[in-house]
């Protein structure tokens, strides 16, 4: 019977591993930064760098690199853009989390640049961390 | 007189020097009118602003704010002022001050973006900076010699509701002003409004001086709307205004010609500014004092 109760123990740890693991990578999925999921859908009109990457360079060096540092390796409470988390966001993602911010945490809204420039600064992150 | 031009022409001098570092604010060209941007958390502007003027009735005057806006918060920036102010055949005096905050009310950019403004001012009635026009501020309330204004100090609230958006690289904001004395006049209203474009979307690959999405060109609008007693634009003063920005580094220099379009305002005036950006303010303040 106590053998019988143990098993039934440790099948409920291991549903409840299994249950947690199953969730796990459902969070994961959720947008970087929470972006919604149309922010996946939107396509950089500046894919492939050329003059776009080079003018976003100069602009993630006059609003960006403050915080996150000259090679985005991050400074403080600003993290690097270098992360996999960053690498595997979509450019939409970028756009939309440049655009917005995270007040709450720090990060500014950058909606005062033109859309076209908060792209560039999407297609210089992005070319530096090799665009996939 | 020649005291303040001197400072206005200290303060453009070491705006255009200082170009060499490379972060900026992307600040608008507006005087007058707020949009929903914020100051970056941790980061301290200073602005001098100046307004010269030459009433058709009354002694041509400079004056001069001084203002520190330092990012609180994300959605929350906080600043102060010092007001003065010279009158040619007067004097050279100090006008106050003001302390206000502004509060994003959304954490997102939605198509509109609202903020609240409070301040509060305590500022003698020599002051004439014109940071807004309310109720029925006019030129004449300029005509009073500055020994006599100087004696009257005003402690006022001044709220505002701004209401900005971004829309294909254009800044579309308005502001709904409303201002009470504590000394318990009735409420006056305002407005602001203002659009504005920077001359190129696009950045160019090279770092330059003369580039022209270094510029920003637009137009601001602002009046007086009566009071709580009565409610209406006849008798109030109004302005037109066209704005110029430049940015050089993390330096702007801004420029406005401001026309009067009833009679009791001034019928023109020359406003000007240079604004100049520490980035990461506090954690340099930090590092220093540990």
């Amino acid at each position: 019977m106590n053998r019988r109760l143990r098993m039934s123990a440790n099948d409920a740890v291991i549903a409840v591993a299994a249950t947690i693991l199953s969730i796990t990578p459902t969070g994961l999925a959720q947008g970087f930064r929470n972006a919604p999921s149309s922010a996946m859908e939107m396509k950089n009109p500046y894919a492939g760098g050329g003059p776009a990457a080079a003018g976003g360079k100069k602009l993630y060096g006059q609003n960006c690199a403050q915080c996150h540092g000259n090679n985005l390796q991050g400074m403080g409470p600003a993290p690097t853009l270098m992360s996999p988390t960053v690498k595997n966001a979509a450019p939409g993602e970028l756009f939309w989390f440049i655009t917005n911010g995270d007040l709450n945490k720090g990060m500014p809204s950058w909606s005062q640049l033109p859309k076209q420039q908060r792209w560039q600064i999407v297609t210089f992150i992005e070319s530096r961390n090799g665009a996939k | 007189m020649s005291r303040f031009i001197t400072l206005a022409r200290a303060i453009l001098i070491a705006g255009i020097m200082s170009t060499a570092l490379t972060c900026r604010a992307g600040d608008r060209p507006y005087f007058i009118t707020y949009d929903q941007t914020m100051e970056e958390p941790g980061n301290l502007e200073i602005e001098g602003m100046g307004l010269t003027a030459s009433p058709q009735a009354g002694n041509s005057f400079l004056s001069g704010v001084t203002e520190f806006e330092y990012g609180a918060k994300g959605w929350w920036t906080t600043e102060f002022y010092l007001d003065g102010q010279t009158t040619a055949n007067e004097s050279t005096i100090f006008t106050g001050f003001r302390w206000e905050n502004r509060f994003r009310l959304l954490m997102r950019e939605h198509i509109v973006n609202p903020v609240f403004y409070i301040e509060y001012e305590d500022t003698s009635g020599a002051d004439k900076s014109l940071l807004e026009v309310v109720g029925f501020d006019s030129q004449y309330d300029g005509l009073v010699p500055n020994k006599v204004a100087s004696r009257d100090w005003q402690r006022e609230l001044e709220t505002k509701l701004i209401l900005s958006s971004n829309v294909n690289g254009w800044n579309i904001a308005e502001n709904f002003i409303a201002e009470k004395n504590l000394a318990g006049e009735p409420w006056e209203f305002g407005y602001a409004a203002a659009v504005s474009r920077p001359l190129s979307l696009i950045a160019s690959p090279d770092e330059c001086t003369f580039c022209r999405e270094n510029f920003q060109a637009g137009v601001e609008f602002y009046g007086g709307l009566g009071t709580a007693n009565k409610f209406t634009v006849h008798g109030t003063s109004q302005y037109i205004a066209p704005v110029l920005s430049w940015q050089i580094g993390n330096t702007l220099v801004k420029l406005s010609p401001t026309f009067g379009l009833t009679d009791p305002s001034y019928r023109a005036m020359l406003r000007f500014g240079v604004q100049y950006e520490i980035s990461g303010f506090r954690r340099k303040l930090e590092k220093l004092l540990h």
